[in-house]
C-alpha cells in the first residue's frame, strides 16, 4: 500500500491526517479526490479508521449516559415505527382526503363570494352614510340660521309692488307636526289672534295653532298634535278671537294648496 | 463501555447478529447494542465536547443512525465497537467545528483483523491498546489526542506545541502504527 500512495502523491501521515480532518481545506480536498479513485488509499483510509477506533476505547474516560438518553431514543425510534406503519392508512383514505380538500376548496370559494359581496354592500351603505351626512349637516344649517337669535328675517318682493303678507308652512303628516313662518303681517288689534288650519283632503279644516305677529310684522308657530296620517291638501289663516275657534269664522287670510 | 449486554438467555449474542436482526427492524436487538456500546459513544462524545448535554445529543444521533441506517457497518469487515467509536468522534467533532470541512461520518468505513466476539475479547482488545498507550511517549500520544479529540488541525497543533509541522505529522502517524502492530495476530 504504501508504495501506491507513494506513487500517487499521497504520504501515508497525510492520508492519516486526511481521516482525521486534521488537514486544511485545499489539502483536504486533494487528498480526498485521491482516495475515491485509489482503491489501495481507501484500504488504508480504512484501516486507519481501525486504529482511530481502538484508539478512541482506550482513551476516553470511561462514563455512563443518564439513563433517559436511552428512554429517548427508544421512544423515538418507537413513534417512528408507528408512523411508518400508518402509510398504509394513509394509502386508503386518498378518497376521503381528495373529498376534504374539495369541500374545503368550495368552502373557501364560498367565503370569498361571501366576502367580495359584503365589501360590496358596505361600499354602498358608506356612500349611503355619507350622503345622510351631509344632508343632516344642511339640514343643521338651516336650522341654526332660522333660529339664530341674530337671525334677520326678510322677504324680498318686486322693488316697487307693495309688501303683502306671506307665510310658509312646514309640515309633517306622520309626525303631526307644524312649523310656520310669516312676514309682513299687520299687528292685529286687541282680542284677535291669527290662527291656522289644515285643509284636509276631506273633512272640514283643522285648527292648527294660534300666533301673532311680532314688532317686525314677522311671525314664528311650531304646532304639534294635529291627526296623525291625515293627508293635506293646503293650509289657510285666518283671524280669529283671541282664544281660538273650533273652526274659521273668516274667510281665509291667507291659502295655500299642495300642488 | 458496557460490555455485558446480553440476551434475555444470558448468552452474549455476537455484534453481527444484532446487526442483522437490526436491519429487520428488530427494537430488542437495537436496545442490547445500545446498552453494550452506549457507554463507549458517550464518553467519547463527552472527551470531545465537553458538555454533558451535547454528549447526550451525540449518543442519540448516532444510535439513531446506527437504527436507520444499520447496513453502513459491514461487520464481516471489522468491529462494531470501533467503527461506532469513530462515528461518534467523526460527528462530534463536526458538531465542535461545524464551519470546517470534514469527512463526511457518514461514509466511515473501517477494516480490522480483530475479532471481538465476547466480552473477553473485548476486555483484551482494549487492554492491549492501553498497553501500548502506556508505553509511548506523552508527547506522541498528546498530539494524537489534540486532533482526535480537540479537532485540532496539523498547523494548529504545530503552532501549539511549537514543533514542525513533520514533526507532528510523524508522530501522529507513529502512534496510529504503534496500535496497529500491537493488535495484530
Amino acid at each position: 500500500m504504501t508504495n501506491d500512495v507513494h506513487s500517487h502523491d499521497v504520504n501515508p501521515e497525510d492520508l492519516t491526517l486526511y481521516v482525521l480532518g486534521a488537514l486544511d481545506g485545499s489539502e483536504l480536498a486533494r487528498i480526498g479526490k485521491h482516495v475515491e479513485g485509489c482503491s489501495s488509499c481507501r484500504m488504508e483510509v480504512q484501516k486507519i479508521n481501525a486504529d482511530l477506533g481502538a484508539f478512541a476505547m482506550a482513551s476516553a474516560p470511561s462514563s455512563a449516559p443518564p439513563s433517559r438518553a436511552r428512554e429517548r431514543l427508544l421512544t423515538e425510534i418507537a413513534r417512528a415505527r408507528m408512523q411508518q406503519s400508518g402509510v398504509r392508512v394513509r394509502g386508503w383514505s386518498f378518497e376521503l382526503r381528495a373529498a376534504i380538500a374539495i369541500i374545503l376548496l368550495v368552502a373557501v370559494v364560498f367565503q370569498w363570494r361571501n366576502v367580495a359581496t359584503l365589501r360590496r354592500e358596505n361600499a354602498e351603505l358608506k356612500h349611503q352614510l355619507a350622503q345622510e351626512q351631509k344632508a343632516s349637516a344642511q339640514a343643521r344649517m338651516i336650522a341654526d340660521t332660522i333660529m339664530a337669535p341674530d337671525a334677520m328675517k326678510l322677504t324680498l318682493v318686486a322693488a316697487k309692488a307693495p309688501s303683502q303678507p306671506v307665510a310658509r308652512v312646514f309640515c309633517s303628516e306622520k309626525k303631526g307636526r307644524v312649523f310656520l313662518m310669516a312676514n309682513n303681517l299687520a299687528p292685529l288689534g286687541p282680542g284677535k289672534t291669527y290662527e291656522l288650519w289644515m285643509l284636509p283632503k276631506s273633512g272640514a279644516p283643522v285648527p292648527a295653532g294660534m300666533f301673532q305677529a311680532d314688532d317686525g310684522w314677522n311671525a314664528q308657530m311650531l304646532h304639534e298634535g294635529l291627526p296623525a296620517g291625515m293627508e293635506a291638501k293646503g293650509f289657510a289663516v285666518t283671524i280669529e278671537p283671541e282664544q281660538g275657534s273650533a273652526a274659521p269664522t273668516k274667510p281665509p287670510f291667507l291659502i295655500g294648496t299642495v300642488s | 463501555m458496557d460490555s455485558s449486554a446480553s440476551s434475555p438467555m444470558g448468552m452474549r449474542e455476537d455484534d453481527s447478529v444484532l446487526v442483522a436482526r437490526t436491519r429487520r427492524r428488530d427494537q430488542d436487538a437495537f436496545a442490547l447494542l445500545y446498552d453494550r456500546y452506549s457507554r463507549l459513544v458517550y464518553s467519547i462524545a463527552l472527551r470531545v465536547m465537553r458538555s454533558a448535554t451535547a454528549a447526550e445529543d451525540i449518543l442519540h444521533d448516532v444510535f439513531l443512525q446506527l437504527w436507520q441506517s444499520p447496513e453502513r457497518f459491514d461487520s464481516a469487515r471489522g468491529n462494531l465497537p470501533s467503527w461506532i467509536a469513530v462515528i461518534a468522534r467523526n460527528r462530534a467533532i463536526d458538531r465542535l467545528r461545524q464551519q470546517r470541512e470534514t469527512v463526511d461520518p457518514a461514509e466511515t468505513v473501517l477494516i480490522s483483523s480483530v475479532d471481538i466476539g465476547s466480552e473477553i475479547e473485548l476486555a483484551n482488545f482494549v487492554d492491549r491498546v492501553r498497553e501500548v498507550l502506556r508505553t509511548m511517549p506523552d508527547a506522541q500520544r498528546n498530539v494524537v489526542e489534540m486532533a482526535f479529540f480537540d479537532g485540532k488541525t496539523h498547523a494548529e497543533i504545530a503552532a501549539a506545541i511549537q514543533e514542525p509541522l513533520g514533526t507532528v505529522k510523524t508522530r501522529i502517524r507513529s502512534a496510529l502504527m504503534a496500535i496497529r502492530k500491537a493488535l495484530q495476530p
